[in-house]
């Protein structure tokens, strides 16, 4: 249960703090790292703008954790009410730019519609892959129902009629840190696959689409589940690209984002969900794809429970509590963000795949949607970040890439094309 | 429903070519049209451009103040003394130096040249202040100014060599900036003949000339040389 303080925050305050994970994304918002989330759903039904724009306007007051604007404060920033209207806006090829704080009515999120599909980009400091995903399925099911079809609630759409309830809002990282417990954080350097900067504000984006039950069967076959499988993919084709290079071999490094929320039984809405890395060294010789498997399996199974997760929380909750690092001035912390940021973060790993998981939709919906995309974040300086999420029977996986070069897309759904997975292709780029 | 030969992937009905490899997309059985949409739109929409300049204002106002307040106090607790001047003269120099290239960033064409200009005039000046309340004799005529515009003029010409040649390796480019270095050595040496031939000066600036002029020289013909490159790049690969 959440604390009575908790309660009294979101009843009372017009303002709430950022949570844990949050924190530190207002403070690397550049040109080049945008940290803005990409989840679009493709419908059976055209989407008319004025309907949209409506069906947004409802459901915002069940996610007040949304509907926010960012503001500074002297030693954090923090989160206050926002009373505007959100626009909705025609979809650009270039997707996923940086938000600022101002656009949009100051909200931190957009909303898109092209054709049949409607887009959210959100920041990230408003919420994970998960709350952007609740966030479209029942706005996505609100401009249903307001275009004449009859949407029950439940899965990722949201009851409108209900009010929010504060464990939808709570910061779960505070609740569920184990007190004491730290883990030491990645600081080696890793390979990089880098390439030709596209120019500003544009990204190669490459969406693969292909049958959950197929790759199921084929991860199954070698007793691994679906990310794991999809993290040995990449491990293999970084190995084999390095191999290719002049220079010393180092370590490539999967980072897989696991949603904490199944561990701990949350529901919030904020952000909830904490990176693993998967590291291999190929100066200890030649891996085949079995073997990688293997290793990414056991070493994910091994690593994958509530004890590490409450011990990687509080690593980052300690960070946010200590009198010291309290009381140091907003703009001191935002620049020792960067510099952080800048010596370690991109440069400790060498690929991103993160899957949000099934799509879970109420059934008199299911008829209607055709298909999801999530895209994660574009990299500053790696070019594979993946994003994998499951509608129905399919599966897309979404790489966002900010080189020119498409050498790992190219790679990556060729092997998977070798291994029996028939694979459908769409990209901004044409 | 077209697939890449090359990748063995399926395509969108509107795909021209494969997005991973590039193959252009041939379906005997299904001619391209231009009626298939495109999965994504085809618009680019770019946010506008960061807002730098209410920082530069901000400078602005706050190189202002000192300025503002000295010569008040200059004028009436300190009658005479022309102090002062220093203060806003200095202020006025880092203003131009610093603060305008974003204030007049991306409004007018040219914009390095202005630029460079700019702080060659403002250079002149802030030398003719300081020669005017401090010195005497006619250096400032026969010696700051002719090194100030032959410095403009090399640094022009920089620009107009890089600019147009961006291409050329970046050893030709050291080279090219040598040869600028060197110029203006000679034109050093030559300024200081001319104004005061009775002072003996020990030739530092042709020094300075002929290194530069032979590294230079050895430079650009090393630049052809493809054995040469590869043993710079053997040498000073990190």
């Amino acid at each position: 249960m959440p604390s009575k303080k908790s309660k009294k925050q979101w009843a009372d305050k017009p303002w709430f703090r950022l949570d844990n994970a949050a924190l530190i994304f207002p403070g690397q918002n550049t040109e080049q790292w945008s940290n803005v989330i990409r989840i679009s759903i493709d419908l059976t039904v055209p989407i008319e703008p004025p309907k949209l724009q409506r069906a947004l306007c409802d459901i915002l007051p069940r996610f007040p954790t949304m509907a926010v604007q960012l503001k500074t404060g002297f030693f954090w920033y923090y989160f206050e009410k926002n009373e505007n209207e959100p626009i909705v806006r025609p979809d650009s090829n270039n997707q996923s730019v940086r938000i600022k704080y101002h656009e949009n009515n100051r909200f931190l999120f957009r909303v898109f519609y092209y054709r049949n599909r409607i887009a959210l980009e959100a920041f990230h400091a408003l919420t994970d892959g998960y709350g952007c995903a609740v966030f479209l399925c029942t706005l996505a099911a609100q401009y249903l129902r307001l275009t004449g079809h009859d949407i029950s609630c439940g899965g990722m759409v949201l009851d409108l009629s209900e009010k929010p309830r504060p464990e939808e809002l709570e910061d779960s990282f505070i609740r569920n840190a184990t007190p004491g417990a730290t883990l030491p954080r990645g600081t080696h350097k890793v390979y990089h696959k880098t390439g030709t900067p596209l120019p500003a504000h544009t990204f190669h984006i490459i969406t693969g689409n292909m049958p959950v039950s197929v790759v199921k069967q084929r991860a199954s076959a070698r007793g691994a589940t679906v990310t794991e499988y999809f993290t040995a993919v990449l491990l293999k084709i970084y190995l084999d690209f390095q191999k290719q290079e002049a220079g010393k071999q180092k370590e490539v490094v999967i980072q897989v984002p696991v949603n904490g929320r199944k561990a701990f039984g949350s529901q919030t809405l904020r952000n909830m969900s904490v990176c693993y890395t998967v590291g291999i060294d190929p100066n200890l010789g030649d891996y085949t794809f079995d073997e990688l498997l293997r290793q990414t399996s056991l070493w994910l199974r091994y690593v994958n429970n509530q004890k590490t997760l409450g011990a990687m929380f509080n690593s980052n909750v300690q960070l946010q509590t200590s009198p010291l690092l309290r009381a140091i001035p907003l703009f001191i912390k935002d620049f020792a963000i960067r510099l952080s940021f800048h010596f370690t973060a991109e440069k400790t790993n060498t690929a991103l795949f993160t899957n949000l998981g099934v799509i879970r939709l109420p059934e008199d919906m299911q008829p209607f949607v055709k298909g999801c995309i999530f895209m994660p974040s574009v990299g500053k300086r790696n070019d594979g970040r993946m994003g994998a999420v499951s509608c129905g029977d399919t599966l897309s996986i979404t790489v966002a890439n900010r080189y020119r070069e498409t050498d790992t897309e190219r790679e990556f759904f060729r092997f998977l094309i070798r291994d029996g997975i028939p694979v459908k292709i769409i990209s901004n780029f044409t | 429903m077209s697939y890449c030969v090359n990748c063995g992937v399926e395509l969108d009905d509107s795909a021209k070519s494969c997005a991973l490899c590039g193959t252009p997309v041939v379906n005997p059985n299904k001619p391209q049209t231009d009626a298939a949409e495109p999965p994504f739109p085809q618009n680019v929409v770019l946010p506008p451009e960061e807002r730098k300049r209410y920082g530069a204002i901000i400078a602005s106002l706050v190189m202002l103040l000192p300025i503002l307040v000295c010569i008040p106090i200059n004028h009436f607790i300190t009658p005479g003394e022309y102090w002062s001047v220093y203060v806003a003269a200095t202020l006025i120099l880092l203003w131009i130096y610093f603060v305008t290239p974003f204030l007049i960033r991306h409004k007018l064409p040219h914009t390095p040249y202005i630029s460079l200009i700019l702080d060659g005039v403002i250079t002149a000046a802030y030398i003719y202040v300081m020669y005017h309340y401090n010195s005497s004799g006619s250096w400032f005529l026969r010696i700051a100014l002719p090194m100030i515009g032959v410095f403009l003029l090399l640094g022009c010409l920089l620009i107009r060599y890089l600019s147009k040649n961006k291409k050329l390796p970046t050893i030709r480019k050291i080279a090219f900036a040598l040869v600028m270095v060197a110029l203006y050595a000679a034109a050093t040496e030559f300024i200081f003949m001319l104004s005061f031939p009775n002072i003996y000066v020990d030739c530092v600036a042709l020094t300075v000339f002929f290194t530069t002029a032979v590294l230079a020289i050895f430079l650009r013909f090393a630049s052809d040389s493809t054995r040469f490159r590869a043993w710079i790049a053997r040498k000073f690969f990190m």
